[in-house]
């Protein structure tokens, strides 16, 4: 077996493997491949990229960063990075020696680095390939006083999944409405389910529960407000989302010992039908079996209170160009390559997420269709709290919040808590 | 050699069944010791389903053994990482069994002002977190033009690890009876040459022991890997194959596969080195 | 191949008196050539960011953009803070555990010793914790403790009954980390002790027999005293290990549940990184740095003593 990776395709030779690394000229390998129909083709300079969203996309962005290459001669250099790895190295290269390009988060971990200058203006990118139409409110998500910072990708709206042999017609009914959540509750635990599967050594199953929780609570901007560290914690309404998930807490809903299993065990127990259902997003479909696959299926988050008006909760995924980066030009060009539909759609397609271009088809699987139909009614969505809030703030919160999922008697101290990082963060 | 000079005393040729008593005792020993690593194993045979659907101890119920392994050997570059680990690991090995030797042996040997405190640095530095001086050693490397290269990895476990290797080779040295280093003294041997006759051939074990503990920290070293490199070409292969971990859920399978096959070199490694201290039963009296 | 650790004479011994004088004046120059690329670096790389980062303990920084002094500010919020106090209290389960390590890898060293058959490969073997990814060693540990499908719980139920679920216990979740850690710790100082007893000597040992000394007290009065070096690093690396124990909590329960499990690695990380608060992680690792002080003070005292 070569060093060289199996499968050589053209363009790799010049973009796999970093001239950092060993200071050797990069054009005498890209000339060599002979693949360019023109030698002056060669004097581009190369885009560098920096991708860490975890595997299934990766062929499919080496696949386009070739074709990239041979339709306008810019090699591309590409570099894979593990996720909680590039948490860090990010703080690193886009000050010291960032990337062209790198792929990120929407909402605050946006706005966080925009703030500092590490990520590049792109309005006039906006305005050359007219996106500010085509996004629609996906924009805000990526923008910072009103400046488009990066592109959004996927979008992943969260709700609950359940097994069709399990629940729906035929079996338990479907919660819609606060009271049919808990009398649900109630007959799951007769059947001998865990109501709602939750795994929440991770943390992140349940902050993001309970931004559902809080949309179904408060009016949009209070919760936005209070996600973005406006409101204070000890607001009385805020006290009725905690009241509200406490109950949850109190009736047994949730799998006994969550702090010890990972969302992947939450979701073991909804495939082996021993919880009724799971609070996540499409990608829990990689997870089942393929023959068990369309035993899955997906309903809205319950309302609680008509008066409030429906907001969904998503995650988005982003693009960003580095401030930093030498080649400007080269980067905008790529982005917009990326960004076109037919590339986009390829991209996003494996990992089952919905697309930001309205122009675009979205997936027509009966889960997706779901998810658009109801996102086509909303007034509102909100990104899960860790993006929509400050870091510090959200490393202080999450403990805490679920912390408040095991022990609900906490609830004032937890709020006090809650309230004393608020205000040593945001002032 | 006696038995009656070695410790522990070996069994004496006649008793069988207190040898396989023992043996079968270091068995089972090994086997509950090895536990958590035939877990691994077993992962690596699994498919993702078994995962998903926690079976984590039972029998695979699909085992792909070897469209795991292909996977992981074939669809990633391992061959590019692992080459840049062993390049990082041995050149920072040998260098730090160099220079820690021979800061070692200064500080065992001559007593000067600021010996005792030189030592006490050396010890100390071992107890910095790394997290701490991420961004300090970041733009080191970065003012060096290093950042985002091997050589930066290189420079960086050269000097960490020295820390290390100057606590262990100090205590070894120091160790030696000073009848010897007098001996050679009065015989006109001078300072490297004390080092080259007298040291390096009494301190074989514990080089040896150092040199496969150095291979295995740095070939596992994952945080500064991260920190310091990005680029496949300058990657180690614990920051490469760490792709394997996705945003949700992570193939666990193919990381335990990586696992068992990113632990052959330091296994290697230390069965090459490790007949330089077995010979404990046979090694003469130190003193000469 | 046994070698006689006799200096072989020299052809040449220069001659007295001449000589002598030179070789005095310039006798420390060789040493300290010697030591100086190794401490030179050491210098550079790590005492010169270390004094960095007590720089930056006493300010408030992001990492980014421009550092505001605060003086002992951090300090004094970490005196208050809460989790700090849960991290110290963990951090002393986890020494009070790895001080466990050298003992048992003297046993392990001294039970894998005997020269039989198959020994040799043992050995090996039992080295294998350290050479395997923490992060896969955590992984499989939390699939050993996990309620219902982990190895603990199964083989509970064998007897009947439920097994705890030792990471969700706000009291056992760190003992349970640390035996995970516990793991490679051992494998080190087997590692270490393997190499020390092939340094005994065996005329002690032969005449301590004829005296009568047997088993326990032959291990404990002749053969330890002359495995203090080893032991002195064994015990140092264990503690360095219990206060720099950041991988494990990190896979195993990310300093859960709700912040119980957390360490002032693990804490420091955390604000460093995720909170983006660099000058008060600095804080929290100057913490540590004094903590290990009093280690390493003890530690250099007993090796300098003649």
């Amino acid at each position: 077996m070569s060093i060289d990776q199996p499968n050589q395709s053209a363009w790799r030779a010049g973009g796999r493997l970093s001239r950092r690394a060993f200071g050797a000229g990069a054009m005498a390998s890209l000339t060599s491949a002979g693949a360019f129909p023109a030698p002056a083709l060669a004097q581009n300079a190369p885009v560098t990229v920096i991708w860490a969203e975890g595997n299934p996309n990766f062929d499919v962005l080496e696949a386009i960063a070739a074709e990239f290459t041979a339709a306008t001669g810019t090699p591309v250099s590409l570099n894979n990075m593990d996720h909680e790895a590039h948490k860090i190295a990010i703080r690193n290269y886009l000050v010291a020696g960032p990337p062209e390009i790198t792929f990120w988060f929407a909402g605050e971990r946006t706005r966080a680095f925009a703030a500092r200058g590490l990520f590049s203006d792109l309005s006039d990118l906006y305005d050359r390939e007219g996106y500010a139409g085509i996004i629609g409110p996906y924009a805000e998500s990526v923008s910072f006083e009103d400046r488009p910072y990066g592109l959004p990708l996927g979008v992943t709206l969260w709700g609950l999944f359940y097994r069709r042999d399990v629940l729906g017609p035929g079996g338990i009914p479907l919660p819609a409405t606060w009271d049919e959540l808990l009398s649900y509750g109630e007959a799951a635990r007769a059947a001998g389910l865990d109501p709602i599967s939750m795994g929440s050594k991770e943390l992140w199953p349940v902050h993001t529960l309970m931004t559902n929780i809080s949309l179904r609570t408060l009016p949009l901007d209070k919760h936005l407000g209070l996600y973005r560290g406006q409101v204070a914690w000890t607001d009385p309404d805020v006290a009725r989302v905690f009241d509200n998930l406490g109950e949850l807490s109190r009736r047994n809903f949730f799998t006994p010992n969550h702090t010890s299993f990972d969302w992947l065990e939450a979701g073991v127990f909804l495939a082996n039908k021993e919880a009724g259902m799971l609070h996540t997003g499409a990608f829990i479909r990689d997870a089942f079996r393929p023959e068990e696959r369309d035993q899955l299926a997906f309903t809205a988050f319950p309302v609680f209170d008509p008066g409030v008006g429906r907001s969904e909760e998503t995650t988005i995924n982003s693009i960003h160009i580095c401030a930093n980066a030498p080649n400007q030009d080269g980067a905008r060009d790529f982005l917009a390559f990326f960004y076109a539909p037919e590339q986009l759609g390829r991209y996003i397609a494996p990992s089952g997420a919905l697309l930001p271009r309205n122009d675009m088809a979205q997936p027509t699987d009966p889960i997706s269709a779901q998810m658009v139909e109801s996102l086509a009614t909303v007034v509102g969505t909100s990104l899960n709290f860790d993006l929509e809030a400050n870091p510090d703030m959200t490393t202080a919160a999450l403990p805490l919040f679920q912390e408040f999922l095991v022990n609900p008697d906490r609830q004032a101290d937890i709020l006090d808590r809650l309230e004393a990082a608020r205000a040593r963060i945001y002032g | 050699m006696t038995t009656a000079t070695a410790f522990p005393r070996p069994f004496a040729p006649g008793r069988f069944r207190a040898r396989r008593l023992c043996a079968l005792g270091i068995v089972l020993l090994l086997v509950l010791w090895l536990v958590p690593f035939l877990g691994i194993v077993l992962t690596s045979v699994r498919s993702i389903y078994d995962i998903t659907s926690g079976n984590f101890w039972g029998w695979p119920r699909d085992p792909q053994m070897l469209a795991n392994y292909r996977e992981v050997l074939l669809g990633t570059p391992l061959g590019r990482y692992m080459l840049n680990s062993l390049l990082i690991a041995g050149v920072s090995t040998l260098g730090v069994l160099v220079l820690g030797t021979l800061c070692g042996f200064v500080l065992a040997r001559y007593r000067f002002p600021g010996a005792t405190l030189m030592f006490a640095l050396f010890v100390a530095g071992n107890f910095v977190p790394y997290q701490v001086i991420m961004i300090p050693v970041r733009n080191l490397m970065v003012t060096l033009g290093l950042y985002d290269s091997m050589a930066a990895l290189i420079l960086f476990h050269l000097a960490f690890q020295t820390g290390f290797a100057v606590l262990f080779m100090r205590n070894f040295i120091g160790s030696l009876p000073d009848e010897l280093f007098q001996a050679a003294r009065a015989e006109g041997a001078g300072t490297l040459q004390t080092l080259r006759f007298v040291v390096l051939p009494l301190t074989r074990p514990a080089l040896a022991a150092l040199a496969i503990l150095l291979f295995t920290f740095i070939w596992n070293d994952y945080f500064w890997a991260i920190v310091l490199t990005f680029s496949d070409g300058a990657k180690p292969v614990t920051a490469g194959l760490a792709n394997l971990k996705g945003v949700f859920f992570s193939n666990w399978h193919l990381i335990a596969a990586a696992t068992v096959v990113v632990a052959v070199p330091p296994v290697a490694v230390f069965l090459l080195l490790q007949r330089h201290f077995i010979g404990g039963l046979t090694m003469g009296a130190v003193k000469g | 191949m046994s070698e006689t650790p006799r200096a072989p004479a020299l052809q040449r011994a220069p001659a007295r008196g001449r000589v002598g004088k030179r070789t005095r004046r310039i006798a420390w120059l060789a040493p300290a050539l010697l030591m100086l690329p190794g401490a030179a670096l050491f210098a550079v790389v790590v005492l010169s960011s270390a004094v960095q980062s007590l720089w930056i303990s006493l300010h408030d920084w992001d990492g980014f953009g421009g550092m505001r002094w605060v003086g002992l500010g951090n300090y004094a919020e970490l005196w208050r803070d809460p989790a700090f106090r849960v991290s110290l209290r963990n951090n002393l389960v986890w020494f009070g555990m790895f001080m466990l390590a050298p003992p048992l890898g003297l046993a392990l060293a001294l039970a894998t010793s005997q020269p039989i058959a198959g020994f040799r490969t043992m050995r090996s073997l039992f080295y294998l914790p350290l050479v395997l990814s923490s992060v896969t060693v955590g992984v499989i540990f939390s699939w050993i403790y996990v309620p219902d499908y982990g190895l603990l719980a199964q083989i509970w139920e064998l007897w009947g009954g439920v097994a705890p679920a030792p990471l969700s216990s706000e009291r056992w979740v760190t003992p349970a980390i640390a035996l995970a850690a516990l793991w490679p710790q051992v494998a080190f100082a087997m590692v270490l002790y393997m190499a020390g007893l092939t340094t005994l000597d065996a005329e002690q040992i032969g005449a301590a027999r004829i005296e009568g000394a047997r088993g326990w007290s032959l291990l404990w009065h002749v053969v330890l005293p002359q495995l203090r070096p080893v032991t002195l690093v064994a015990f140092a690396i264990a503690a360095l290990g219990s206060l720099n124990s950041f991988d494990m909590v990190s896979v195993m329960t990310k300093g859960g549940p709700y912040g119980s499990s957390s360490v002032l690695a693990w804490q420091m990380f955390e604000q460093s990184i995720s909170s983006y608060r660099m000058g008060y992680g600095a804080a929290i690792a100057t913490v540590i740095l004094l903590l290990s002080s009093a280690f390493i003070t003890l530690y250099v005292r007993r090796m300098v003593r003649p």
